[in-house]
This record gives structure tokens, sequence and C-alpha cells, in this order.
């Protein structure tokens, strides 16, 4: 293969991107889905159409099975015709520098010159604390601390379940700086009524203002949380220097301190 | 009927947007009356709650609806976010608002476009907003919402609100209906009477829970109603409260038991953020509740056709909010001509 020819092959037009498999812009994409049928002929037939009526081009079913008595699932391949422009995307993110433990606690003793204090609870029914914990608990995750281990914040991990109410009157028997807010549970969109029903209350109550107020969850992006009126919005991967490289800038942009 | 004319008549300057639901049609209706002050010659400025005119939606990925500033408009947005606008922009003022898009900026539009609203989350940054846009000419300001967010409907922020009511609360009239009933209602409740009025003067004053106790009036500090309310401590003749902050199912619940016949007062209407069977548990009580200050419905703009791809009947949707609100217009912004009022009705008669 001729040096030119490599280069052809390995290089993307930005303004133009789409999926790849086998051969630079080949469109090829893989999809898994459940059918409420029986497996057989008819159901990878019936796969194959809808994945048609999508607008994949040759879809192709290469795995299919029985699930109980009356589900199939399959695993289809297909061409995808479509391009986006990548080069000109612009995806709000969290604007803030990022530290390290270290480095957070000593711009909390520098800039605001007391401790902090912040407040996590996964609320309304969702009962999954894996996000709010890698956050808060002491042994953090991924080989950093969580926000427990901060000699300058005081962590306060409400856990799952947590009433919208009951947050906020912790948050004020506590004297919060920043409320963390994880929901994890996304059937029907519940997470955005409970996130967008935190922001009126705080708003009643009076409080939005005194607070630095982040979502975070696997569903929520820096876009979404702006836009229901949080002040930033962390996603999945996000570890506790992260929240709080965010939280400790915020307080003193805000003059919060 | 004319939604500017009907703002000039009542002298209402200010006007939030504010949906039943996400998708409900705010942009929609804000579009419309954008379109309507333009043509009658209403310089518009413009704000959002949330972050609006965005290509896509944040949770569906679908197309959402551009918003549209005609030339001359006032708009206040992050400097990030007007940077997406396609209008073109005279930059006017920098506001000492800090958000995560930028510092919120007041712009002229020079040419007419789409502009994205973004930066202004709380009712403290409307507070800063509101006028400057007026300062530079917007005669009529106009805050679109996020969500089902109430926030921005506080009397000391807006003359009026727009309630938008769209198909994707459910797939049948009544199903809207029924969802739209607690978000509609709050702003139909009436208003304190004159004479409890006077009595928790001090309290409304001071932005503190109070309650009328025969010829006695008692306050409580700090200021929320969060942090409870001394309802065990009360005597049988306590006849009336009033609440501040946020009310709610868990302090309405707290109340029920009380026991003679219980006058809340909510501060405003976008104070109560009571379920349907709390409100409903408060009157089978004996109970009711009103506010010290309410806030008009300029329109109710209601949306057929749900963004999940089905429509419901339009006329139905559109009688059925005109039967509760009495001669508040209720529209399709993209049908305007079949705005309809149940004119002369009255408004407690028609609630359900």
């Amino acid at each position: 293969m001729s040096a030119e020819h490599q280069t052809q092959i390995a290089k993307a037009d930005l303004t133009r991107i789409r999926p790849y498999g086998d051969t630079m812009d080949d469109g090829k994409v893989q999809l898994s889905f459940s059918l409420p049928v029986p497996d057989g002929p008819e159901a990878v037939e019936a796969a194959r159409q809808l994945a048609a009526k999508m607008g994949l081009l040759h879809p192709t079913v290469v795995h299919h099975e029985q699930m109980g008595t009356e589900f199939t699932f399959v695993v289809l391949y297909g061409c995808c015709v479509h391009t986006v422009d990548y080069a000109h995307i612009e995806v709000p993110k969290v604007d803030s520098t990022r530290m390290d433990f270290y480095e957070i606690n000593q711009f909390i003793r520098d800039r605001i010159g007391r401790k902090i204090t912040v407040v996590g609870a996964c609320t309304g029914t969702d009962a999954h604390t894996v996000g709010i914990d890698a956050i808060m608990n002491m042994k953090g995750y991924h080989g950093e601390y969580g926000l427990e281990r901060y000699p300058e914040i005081l962590a306060y991990n409400l856990g799952s379940q947590v009433e919208n109410e009951e947050l906020v009157r912790k948050a004020v028997e506590l004297g919060a700086d920043a409320l963390l807010v994880s929901q994890v549970v996304t059937q029907k969109d519940v997470h955005i009524h409970n996130l967008s029903a935190l922001v009126d209350l705080l708003e009643a109550e009076g409080l939005r203002e005194r607070l630095v107020l982040v979502a975070g969850g696997p569903r929520i992006t820096h876009e979404l949380a702006l836009e229901l009126g949080y002040d930033a919005g962390f996603g999945p991967g996000t570890l506790a220097p992260d929240v709080a490289s965010f939280v400790v800038q915020e307080m003193v942009r805000r003059n919060l301190v | 009927m004319d939604l500017v004319g009907r703002c000039q008549a009542e002298g209402w300057n200010r006007i939030a947007f504010v949906g039943a639901t996400k998708h409900a049609g705010k942009t929609t209706a804000l579009n419309h009356l954008v379109a309507e002050a333009h043509a009658k010659g209403v310089a518009v400025g413009l704000c959002s709650i949330g972050l609006d005119g965005e290509r896509l939606d944040t949770i569906l990925g679908v197309e959402k609806p551009a918003v549209h500033a005609p030339e001359g408009a006032i708009v206040a947005s992050a400097e990030r976010a007007l940077a997406e606008s396609t209008a073109g922009l005279e930059w006017l003022e920098v506001l000492p608002l800090a958000s995560p898009l930028g510092a919120v900026a007041v712009c002229r539009v020079t040419r007419a476009g789409s502009v994205v609203l973004a930066g202004v989350r709380q009712r403290a940054h409307l507070r800063i907003v509101l006028p400057r846009l007026e300062t530079y000419g917007a005669r009529l300001q106009l805050v679109d919402g996020a969500f089902d967010r109430i926030a921005a409907a506080a009397p000391a922020l807006v003359d009026a609100v727009v309630l938008a009511v769209g198909a994707v609360a459910g797939r049948t009239v009544d199903a809207i209906l029924r969802h739209a009933r607690p978000f509609i209602q709050r702003f139909l409740l009436p208003t304190v009477p004159g004479d409890l009025r006077n009595r928790l003067a001090m309290a409304q004053q001071r932005q503190v829970v109070g309650w009328v106790d025969g010829t006695d009036v008692h306050v409580i500090e700090p200021s929320g109603t969060l942090a409870g309310v001394p309802h065990h401590a009360w005597t049988p003749d306590v006849e009336a409260v009033y609440l501040p902050g946020a009310v709610t199912d868990s302090l309405v619940s707290g109340l029920l038991a009380h026991g003679r016949p219980l006058t809340v007062v909510a501060a405003h209407p976008a104070q109560v953020l009571l379920s349907e069977s709390s409100y409903r548990k408060l009157l089978q009580a004996g109970h009711c509740l009103c506010v010290w200050e309410t806030l008009p419905i300029l329109a109710v703009a209601a949306n057929p056709h749900s963004i999940e791809g089905y429509d419901v009947p339009r006329q139905a949707l559109l009688d059925g909010l005109s039967a509760w609100l009495g001669d508040v217009p209720v529209f399709d912004p993209l049908h305007p001509d079949g705005i309809c009022t149940q004119a002369g009705a009255s408004r407690c008669e028609k609630m359900p």
C-alpha cells in the first residue's frame, strides 16, 4: 500500500463524519434490540425491515436468539447514510480548571478562608447511590479520594431516596455552600422532574442564589443541567476533583465566600 | 384577541412563559408574541431562565424551535450562547452576571435572526436583567421558561404569565387537562381577604411565617417555610397562616388536622408547589388556599401536537382549557385565529 493511499484512508472529513467499520466512511453500525415475538425467520425479517425503516442500508441480521418464549434478541449490521459536521459542533462544558486534591484544599484555604460544606444526595425514589458515593465517600473511586477525605470540605452524603424537601431542610440546617444531586434512574424522564422541582423549591425558599447547585448522573449533561437552572452537570466518568474544582471556583466567582 | 393590545390595556410590560411540561410550546408561544409585537412596532426584550434556542433538545435530541429576534429587539444572554446566534448583534453592555457560558451580555439585534438565550438561571438574575432590557428600549420584556419550572412567574419580577399546555402531557384531551389542572390552578387562586390581609401584614412585610390566633398575630423567624410551621403548638383559634416560602405537600399535610377552617396564604402562585391530591385534601378538610399577590394570565397557549408524534383534537383542547379560564384567551400559536375565551364565565365556577 502506498504512503499516499494510507493517508487517504486514515483521514476523515471532519465536516462530514459517519460511522466507520471496515473502511473509512463505510457507515457501518451495529444495533441490538429485542422484539416481542418468538425467534424464527419472521422475527429476523421483522428486524431487517425495522432497520430499513430506520434508514439503514443493507440491514443484515448477524445474530438472533430466543429470550423466554415470546421474545427474540437480535444483533444487526447496516450502513448509515447520514453524516454530521463534527468540525462545527460546540457542546457547553464545565468551564473550570481541574485541580487535584491538594490544590483544591489549598485553594479553599487561600481564596475562601474557611471550610466549605457540601451536601449530596440521590433524590426522589432513586435508590442508586453508586454515583454520589463515588464522589462523596472517603475512599473515593478510581484512585481519587472522595470529598469526605478533603480536610477543607465538610461533606455530608444523605444517601438515597431523599425527598427534595428533606434535602433543602438539611441544606439549611448544615449551612450548605453546595448541593450535589445525583439522579440515576431516568425511566419516563422522572429525573428531569425531580431536578427541576428542586430548583423551584430552592427559589421559593429564597435559597437558590446562596448555593452552588450541581447535578450528576449517567444521563446528565452540562447543557441539560444549565437548562434546568443548575450551575453545572456532570456525566459518567466524573471524579471528586472534577466536582470539587468546579464548586470552589464557582463559589469564588459568585463571591459566596 | 390581540395579546400585545391586552398587555398595553392592562399595563403589563414583563411577561414570563411557563410550561406545564417540557415541549408544551413555550418557545412557539414566545415567538408568536414577538412577531405580534414587531408587527405593531413594539420593541421586545428577550431572555430565558433556562437555555433556549439551541438547535436540538437536550433529552430527546429532536429539533427545537429557534427563538426568532426581529431587528430592534434587545436580548440578554451568555457570551458563548450569543456567538451561536444567527441574528446580527450590537453589544451594549456586559452585566455583572457570570455564567458557565460566559458573562451575560445585553445586545441589540441589528439584523433579524435566531438567538440562543442562556446564562440567566435564577430569580436573582432576572432582577438584574429585566431593568436593563427596559433601559435599552424594550417596552415588552419576555422571559422564556425551561421545562416545567415555575420560578420566573413571581409578581416581583413579571406582570403576567403565558402558560403553555401541550399534548406531550397525555394522549387524550382529558389526560392533558388532568395534568394541567394543578399547574393552572395556582394562578386562579383568590387573593387573601381584606381583614386577614391587614392582620397578616406584619408577617408579609418581614417575609416570615405568621398566623392569626383570635385577635393576636404571631410570627416566627427565620424566613422560609421548610424549616417548619409550629402548628402543633397552635390553639384551635388559629384561623389563618401566611407562608412566605414554598407551600408543599408535606407542609400542607401537617395543617390538615387543624381544628377549625384555616386560610392558608401563599405569597404568590409560584410558591404553590402542591400536587393535585394535596390541594384536594386541603379543601376536603374545610381549609382554603389563597395568595397574597396573584399573577394575571395573559393567555394560555395550547399545543395539540406532541413531539412524540401524535396529535389530540385541537378544538377540544382549546375548549377544555377555556372552560376553566373565563376571559383569559386560549390559543394555538400555530393557528392563532382560533383564540377562544369563555367571556363572562366565573373562574371559580369553572374550576373543577
